[in-house]
């Protein structure tokens, strides 16, 4: 079996770190390994309305580490993934509530329990960001194909690499096919040319996944989900199946081979 | 008789003279014709390898006291005699082979420093000399150097090389960096410009761009 502790980190905010953790946890649920997602991401949590699980916590992880209820008694059962649990994120406090220590103590606990446990990261390089990597095994980097967010995320490997944790592993999210066809966007290799990290997987942009947020059902749920397929294929990988990354491929329709020809955009 | 005067100098200009051309009558003379234009600076008598005795020194020095407008800031030679002589007559002196050997011992203090990684965003290297980067300088990355910067990789940050030097070099086997200081200067690239085997020297004052091709 591949490392347990997982954290999805990326240094910019909003690339889609708490959507790859819920999915990849989901996939992992689904194919019956037992799996528990743990929220950092400390006054600011989400991971729990992608999970679609918002209405159900009780307890959150600074009444863990208050030593109000244990571990377990916090977790937070998915009822259509078997399998899943979510340890919430407290949104009353800030990410000082929780020190390094504490979250090692509470993977400590959790550890052969589950099969994973996976660490949604907060979004930045401070305290937050610190306490979710330090008790990983496996780090993953998610960034997404613009300056901006791989440069940050150039910037979390070099820390990971200060706290010798092993090289992370790169999840290019949201690309897209068409604007890659027209040169607008970075391709994979571009996005490679600059982090040189193992690749996991490239998610490409899907119009669905903002419904499938807002609804709480994790894409990979979804047969028909383009995105949803993609991070199944990185559960695969992740525990160590052989899977080649897909080549983006983009066919011009009929309507935009028309509009190109009269010249309009 | 003519000579030459050098001006770049900022601290002082400097008249040259030699063995060849010494000669004390013409030299105040040519001092005399250039008076306007030695005004209010500095000024520096270089002898080169020309012996000097004891009366001229003293002729030389009283006759400078003289001037209006002119500061005499003392002479310059390659000659130890020359300037134990000075030493001795309380008159300032620069032997000017003394700056090589002086650049000679500073260069060998100077450290060189190997990084044998990828330098990432966030990253800082710092060497009082050379630095030779076995890997690429991601952006947002910063090197900076005393001296030359030499990247195996490509090059895609913040590079600040000759500090404090007049001369030095950057090279790197990929170039795509939107700004490089060299020796102070900044030059600025356009964005999405990139380059193979490039390099940026600055030589006598001048910067030289030189690469192989572009890649784009």
């Amino acid at each position: 079996m591949a490392d347990k502790v997982i954290c999805v980190t990326s240094g910019k905010g909003g690339v889609g770190k708490s959507t790859v953790t819920a999915n990849v946890a989901t996939a992992l649920a689904m194919k019956g390994y037992k799996v528990v997602a743990i929220d950092a991401d400390i006054g600011l949590r989400n991971l729990d309305l992608v999970l679609g699980l918002e209405n159900r916590i009780v307890y959150d992880i600074v009444h863990v580490i208050e030593g109000v209820v244990p571990p377990e008694k916090a977790l937070v059962r998915d009822k259509r993934t078997k399998n899943l649990y979510l340890l919430p994120a407290a949104q009353t406090k800030d990410k000082s509530a929780v020190k390094p220590e504490d979250l090692v103590n509470i993977v400590e606990d959790l550890r052969d329990k589950f099969d994973f446990i996976f660490i949604d990261s907060p979004a930045g390089i401070e305290e937050g960001f610190k306490t979710a990597v330090t008790p990983a095994d496996t780090i993953i980097v998610v960034a997404n194909p613009e300056m901006a967010s791989i440069r940050d995320a150039d910037r979390v490997v070099g820390l990971c690499d200060v706290m010798q944790k092993p090289e992370p592993k790169l999840v290019i999210n949201r690309i897209d096919p068409k604007k890659v066809a027209r040169g607008d966007m970075l391709d994979v290799d571009d996005v490679l040319q600059v982090l040189s990290l193992d690749l996991l997987g490239v998610v490409p942009e899907d119009k669905n996944m903002v419904s499938y947020i807002n609804r709480g059902e994790p894409a990979v749920l979804f047969e028909d989900s383009i995105a949803g397929r993609e991070l199944r294929n990185i559960a695969d990988r992740l525990l160590g199946k052989e899977i080649p990354i897909p080549k983006l491929t983009y066919s011009e329709g009929f309507l935009e081979k028309l509009k190109r020809l009269f010249g309009s955009e | 008789m003519s000579y030459k005067l050098r001006g770049t100098n900022v601290i002082a200009i400097e008249l040259l003279t030699d063995d060849s051309n010494f000669n004390l009558e013409d030299i105040k003379k040519f001092i005399l014709e250039k008076r306007q234009l030695l005004k209010g600076s500095r000024f520096i008598l270089s002898v080169e390898n020309y012996k000097l005795s004891m009366e001229e020194v003293e002729d030389l020095c009283s006759y400078f006291v003289t001037l209006d407008g002119i500061t005499f800031c003392g002479f310059k030679t390659n000659l130890r005699e020359n300037r134990e002589l000075c030493i001795r007559l309380g008159v300032p002196c620069d032997l000017s082979s003394m700056e090589l050997e002086k650049i000679k011992e500073r260069a060998e203090t100077e450290e060189v420093k190997f990084i044998k990684k990828t330098l990432r965003s966030g990253d800082k290297i710092t060497s009082t000399g050379d630095i030779v980067i076995m890997g690429d300088v991601n952006p947002g990355a910063e090197v900076e150097a005393g001296g030359n910067v030499y990247v195996m990789g490509n090059l895609m940050g913040f590079v600040r090389a000759g500090i404090g030097k007049s001369e030095c070099e950057v090279r790197s086997l990929y170039f795509q960096a939107p700004l490089v200081e060299v020796c102070g200067r900044q030059v600025s690239f356009e964005r999405n410009e990139s380059y193979t085997n490039f390099k940026i020297a600055v030589k006598n004052g001048k910067i030289k761009i030189d690469y192989k091709t572009g890649r784009n």
